[in-house]
């Protein structure tokens, strides 16, 4: 993934439980849904967010955390990168296991493919 | 079917008690990440896209009805209510939690299963002919052999920290339909001028970033000798495979750098040197293997040619099932069944748990209680009596199983790709489930003929793009799924890798390339040519002209 050096990121992981992708969120707590991650828009700060995550490994509550390229627009957070949309709303292929963030509206899942 | 004896059940049962314990000292914190890794790797637990996997092996393909539906069960208890079958002839679950697996796993060693060696740098599931014991074409039934081997490489110890992953596949049949020219060994079953049978070692091939065919390092190996031939080839590897660069690690760049000749002497000799002290499979072992594969009590009956002609006439849609999904068996008044997990614009190898009970029910009916899993994600009914074919036909149709494309273009292979891989470069199952709708119509795919389409969504080409007819690889350019198409591939005796045939198509314009690739066809061939055919007789100037002149 292309990382951007400028604009807003989040940090995300696998919750160590279960292996769902989760988001970090206000007061360290791991949510579901992207749009309750907190973001971050200076390198300062995202390191800052990473200790948190790290000491959430630490904890046993997540794996792998790393941070991705968002936009965000009022309350919708969106990934910049089509793998990350995926992964924070579900397989294209299975609209009935979709979480509903609010970027959810504006995917052409499951493909904008000619039939 | 093998059925487990003490050691084995034994052996099962403490693996999957030992990951319990591991799990458990994961979730306490006993145990980091970088130290659970390597062990959850062990049996069969990635970490995915979206949840962990559990990866299951299905020894050479083979299954009881009892097994079947222990896996409906896992899929409907710990997972959310199906499987999915892949090109090794494993199945996977895609959204257990860690804290259920050992509960999984303990349930699978009920049935004789694990999720043992599925993974990490070992001897993988030893995978075969999906037909075997049942094929007309069989020169002899590789699962002995499949079995053998198994039981040889599960944790021998001299090859649990190979320099990657090693795979193995065998045929015993004229045709080889377990694509072993692919694999790191594949062995072919043959016949000599003698008329003994004995093996056709090949070795050096495999897919991914570098595709290349296997050769021959020994073109006829007595079958009592095949351990410590292949502990040979494996004891060459692990000293002399590359281990400084994991691209380069598999032993078809040993056999690449080191050439066939060279590898042949090396082998050989280790093998004189081993051969004192390592005793051929003394010939009753092999019978006790040999006599858990022995041919179910058929009837005797005569084939059924009237009848089924006359059945198919009178419904256009089982004429069709059986003209593309039954294949000769080697029992007179049988047929061999492929049940296509490849609806129409379904997911290929996905079936849900009420499905995998329906199938081992009809197993059970209609068959001996056995099914087999194939490389190409489909399920096949071994022993079915002609004359019941309707009848289980009708069944198949009313679950959805009954999809009369076993072969044909809407019968591709793909890989999960990124709808659940962690290392993919773009999605390959929405390619696959627009190709199967742009290709719907049963009557065009029998006009079309044999073609094989398969798509990997990343280079580690899991879903075998290199030898599909028609290969499609899914990459990323410049932040978009890009789409690279591969033509002339083949997997068989006869195999070839498919060549790129130009720049990538994006998403929206893979589905349409594909098909001027084969109105090209339709328009060039000769009668009685299948696209292979075609494109080996013309190569890819007519194609590239079709897809890029307009461009
Ligand atoms: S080919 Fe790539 S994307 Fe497909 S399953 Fe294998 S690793 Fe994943």
């Amino acid at each position: 993934m292309a990382k951007k050096k400028e604009g807003p990121q989040i940090i995300s992981a696998h919750r160590l439980r279960d292996g769902r992708p989760v988001f970090l969120g206000k007061d360290v707590i791991w949510q579901d849904i992207i749009d309750n991650a907190v973001i971050v828009h200076s390198e300062k700060d995202l390191e800052t967010l990473m200790v948190e995550a790290k000491n959430s490994v630490e904890k046993q509550e997540v794996v792998e955390p790393y941070a991705l390229s968002v936009t965000h627009e009022g309350n919708m957070i969106r990934p910049d990168h089509y793998r990350e949309r995926i992964r924070a709303l579900g397989p294209s292929i299975l609209p009935e296991f979709h979480l509903q963030p609010s970027f959810a509206a504006l995917e052409s899942h499951p493909t904008h493919l000619p039939e | 079917m093998y059925q487990y004896d003490g050691f084995d059940q034994e052996f099962v049962r403490q693996r999957s008690a030992q990951f319990r314990d591991q799990v458990k000292r994961r979730l306490s914190g006993a145990l980091s990440e970088a130290e659970f890794k390597p062990l959850r790797l062990m049996n069969g637990v990635y970490l995915e896209l979206h949840a962990y996997l559990l990866r299951v092996a299905i020894p050479y393909g083979t299954l009881s009805s009892q097994q079947l539906k222990r896996l409906a069960m896992i899929g409907r208890k710990w997972d959310r209510g199906y499987g999915h079958f892949t090109t090794r002839q494993n199945i996977q679950f895609n959204w257990p939690k860690l804290e259920d697996i050992p509960d999984m796993l303990d349930s699978l060693a009920e049935v004789e299963m694990h999720a043992i060696q599925t993974s990490g740098a070992c001897i993988r599931n030893v995978t075969a002919d999906q037909f075997s014991g049942v094929a007309k074409d069989e020169i002899e039934d590789p699962r002995p052999w499949a079995e053998i081997i198994r039981q040889w490489s599960s944790l021998h110890p001299e090859f649990t920290f190979l320099p990657r992953k090693f795979k193995v596949s065998i045929t015993g049949s004229s045709e080889d339909r377990a694509a072993i020219k692919v694999h790191d060994i594949g062995l072919a079953l043959k016949k000599n001028d003698h008329g003994d049978i004995g093996f056709e070692v090949m070795v050096g091939g495999g897919q991914g970033r570098t595709p290349m065919l296997a050769q021959t390092i020994r073109d006829f190996l007595p079958k009592s000798e095949i351990l410590p031939y292949l502990e040979a080839i494996m004891r060459v590897y692990n000293q002399f495979g590359r281990r400084d660069n994991k691209y380069k690690a598999r032993i078809k760049i040993l056999v690449h750098e080191t050439g066939i000749e060279k590898l042949r002497s090396l082998v050989e000799a280790e093998y004189e040197a081993l051969r004192a002290s390592f005793i051929d499979l003394p010939q009753a072992e092999v019978s006790r293997i040999q006599n858990f594969f022995t041919a179910p009590p058929y009837q005797n009956l005569e084939d059924q040619e009237a009848l089924l002609n006359q059945q198919a006439q009178q419904n256009t849609g089982f004429g069709q099932w059986l003209q593309a999904n039954r294949t000769g068996h080697k029992q007179p008044g049988y047929a061999v069944v492929t049940i296509s997990l490849k609806p129409i614009g379904g997911i290929p190898g996905d079936i849900s748990s009420d499905q995998m009970d329906y199938v081992a029910d009809l197993s059970e009916r209609y068959g001996f209680g056995e099914i087999r899993v194939t490389h190409e994600q489909n399920l096949v009914l071994p022993d079915i009596r002609q004359d019941q074919l309707f009848d289980l036909y009708q069944d198949l149709v009313s679950q959805g199983l009954a999809t009369a494309n076993a072969g044909l273009i809407s019968d591709i292979i793909s890989c999960p790709g990124m709808d659940y891989c962690a290392l993919a470069t773009a999605r390959s199952i929405p390619i696959a489930q627009a190709l199967s709708r742009r290709f719907e119509d049963i009557t065009s795919q029998q006009n079309i003929g044999p073609l094989k389409i398969k798509i990997s969504g990343c280079i580690n080409a899991c879903g075998h793009h290199h030898v599909g007819h028609i290969g499609i690889l899914g990459l990323e350019r410049k932040g978009e799924e890009h789409y690279q198409l591969s033509l002339g591939g083949h997997a068989g005796f006869e195999a070839s890798i498919g060549k790129i045939v130009g720049p990538s198509f994006k998403e929206h314009q893979i589905v349409d390339a594909v098909e001027t690739v084969v109105q090209t066809y339709l328009d060039l061939r000769t009668e009685d040519e299948i696209f292979l055919d075609t494109y080996r007789r013309l190569g890819d100037t007519p194609f590239k002209e079709a897809l890029y002149a307009a461009a």
